[in-house]
């Protein structure tokens, strides 16, 4: 037995020193994993007192190893964020975990926003808190970023909508004048005209005619030309004031029966339809809560134009679906028309932009108009088509209007 | 009550053009009145109330007011409003004459207590029609008396 001893002796020490071994392999893994972390670890005990920590703690608070010893977590938290602080930490203890967002004051005195997730763990019997941060500074900034670019946003759209509505206005006035005064003038050289025909046969030959081209040619033609272009500018700030008006009107949600609304809106269109035999196709579509007018324009517009740009040399056939997806509803409205050519698409939505031949009055303005209304409403709309084949419009309109109508 | 021969308008417009084209069709329309023609909301509010540029006149005795809204200097709000909050003029009864037909505006001007609210047609033959009908409606029309001072 006594023989035996050293030998058990032996195997006792190569055991320990294996297992030894093995600690300080684990204790070097973790402590490199936990000082070659990113972020912020603490482990603290239920007082708050500080156990452990890693290196990048010292890097980021600005302690030393030994002032960070004798802390309490709670001083490495500003201020302002003591008490949010300390609730997470009693979180953590009685749930076993906390997350929070806070700032992390330096020695130096500079904030750090962090946001720190907590884990309660045992230490040798003791209750404590094993804490990693994560510095939110740059997910802060942009945060913020995005506030300003969203208030920016709403402010320009507020102004771009008033700048269109006072506009067109201020525009009206000048333009009442220049259709006052033209139509004045135009009265005024009939006067004119009645009396001088009488004197033109009293003047030389070479004068009348002179006098003759000026009062029945030149005259009526220079106010022909104002007439024109007068109305076409009433025409473009009369289409602008509605873009404006469509921008700001109250909108009053209800539901509508899309059914009912389409069908209304085929019917207005029947006679061309029966004239041109096309063949409309609804399909089963479900209640939206929208504005009801702004809806009917919508719907009014696109399958107008759908029957408008049909091909002539094919049965006209324009169909009319419909998807409810959960918070939204898709609409598609789909024709065998002419289609839009590729370089074209890019005016389908601009206001006073018409593609392709123009041989159907219009002013442009009509899926400007509805591209607005869907906005309103919190919805989009796209357009795929291929020229020669046909155009299809699909909408999207947030089921929930309610909420989802903005002020834009 | 006065004979509405003696009523002075006051026509308060900033554009020449439209107060000669409202001046001339009012003419057309057989309205004999004197006109009175302030181009501002200012011009007109000294000119109701004797002030600054009018402190020597003598009050029009009635008077009717055609009051454009947008102006420089004061509106036609303001005017308006000043006009129906003050003991001396809140009688006078005040056409708003304007381009603007936004029904909020509308709205604004009836809350202010204007009498009646015209939008001037852009189109030459509708706005002679209309200043002709305000022509003939201000013939029919009976004034307060002792309005204007």
């Amino acid at each position: 037995m006594a023989q035996s001893k050293p030998i058990t002796q032996g195997i006792d020490i190569t055991e320990r020193k294996e297992v030894e071994k093995a600690l300080v392999r684990e204790k070097n893994f973790s402590n490199a994993v936990i000082n070659s972390s990113p972020g912020l670890m603490f482990i603290f005990g239920e007082k708050g007192n500080i156990i452990q920590w890693n290196s990048n703690a010292e890097n980021v608070t600005g302690y030393s190893a030994s002032e960070i010893a004798k802390m309490n977590v709670l001083e490495f938290v500003a201020k302002e964020y003591t008490m949010t602080a300390a609730e997470a930490v009693q979180e953590a203890l009685t749930k076993g975990q906390a997350s929070v967002e806070l700032d992390v004051l330096t020695k130096p005195g500079k904030k750090i926003p962090f946001f720190i997730t907590g884990r309660r763990t045992k230490i040798e019997n003791a209750n404590c808190v094993v804490c990693a941060g994560i510095d939110i500074t740059e997910r802060k900034k942009a945060e913020e970023q995005l506030q300003r670019y969203a208030a920016e946003l709403e402010r320009s759209n507020e102004e771009v909508k008033n700048f269109a509505y006072i506009v067109s206005h201020d525009l009206r006035v000048p333009l009442i004048n220049l259709k006052g005064y033209t139509s004045e003038l135009r009265s005024a050289l009939e006067v004119i005209g009645s009396n001088l025909d009488e004197a033109l046969p009293h003047l030389i030959d070479e004068k009348r005619s002179a006098v003759a081209t000026a009062l029945h040619e030149d005259v009526p033609e220079a106010l022909e030309f104002i007439t024109n272009s007068v109305s076409r500018m009433d025409s473009f700030i009369n289409a602008v004031l509605i873009l404006a008006r469509l921008g700001r009107q109250d909108l009053k949600p209800e539901p509508i029966d899309m059914n009912a609304l389409v069908q209304t809106t085929v019917e207005t269109m029947s006679h061309q339809l029966q004239e041109q035999g096309i063949e409309v196709i609804v399909g089963s579509l479900p209640h939206v809560v929208a504005d009801r007018t702004s809806m009917e324009q919508i719907m009014g517009n696109i399958l107008s134009n759908a029957v408008k740009y049909l091909d002539s040399s094919r049965p006209g056939q324009v169909e009319v679906s419909a998807q409810a997806n959960g918070a939204e509803t898709t609409f598609c409205i789909r024709d065998n028309g002419r289609g839009i050519a590729a370089e074209d698409m890019g005016k389908v939505f601009a206001p006073f932009r018409r593609a392709g031949k123009q041989d159907t009055p219009g002013e442009g303005m009509g899926l400007a108009y509805v591209q607005t209304l869907l906005r309103r409403h919190g919805g989009r709309i796209s357009c795929k088509s291929e020229l020669g084949k046909g155009t299809t419009f699909t909408f999207t309109i947030s089921t929930r209007s309610e909420k989802g109508a903005r002020d834009a | 009550m006065p004979d509405i021969q003696d009523v002075t308008i006051l026509l308060v417009e900033d554009d020449p053009g439209h107060t000669r084209l409202i001046e001339k069709n009012l003419r057309r329309a057989n309205i004999k009145n004197e006109i009175t023609f302030a181009t501002n909301g200012q011009e007109a509010l000294d000119y109701l109330f004797c002030e600054g540029e009018y402190a020597n006149n003598k009050h029009a005795s009635h008077l009717l007011v055609l009051l454009d809204l947008n102006m420089p200097v004061l509106d036609g709000y303001q005017v308006l409003e000043r006009m129906k909050k003050d003991e001396r003029t809140k009688r006078i009864p005040v056409v708003i004459l304007t381009t603007t037909d936004d029904s909020r505006e509308v709205a604004r001007c009836y809350e202010l207590g204007c009498n009646v609210y015209i939008s001037k047609p852009v189109d030459y033959e509708q706005f002679c029609e209309a200043i002709r009908k305000l022509g003939l409606f201000l013939l029919v029309v009976t004034i307060p008396d002792g309005v204007g001072g």
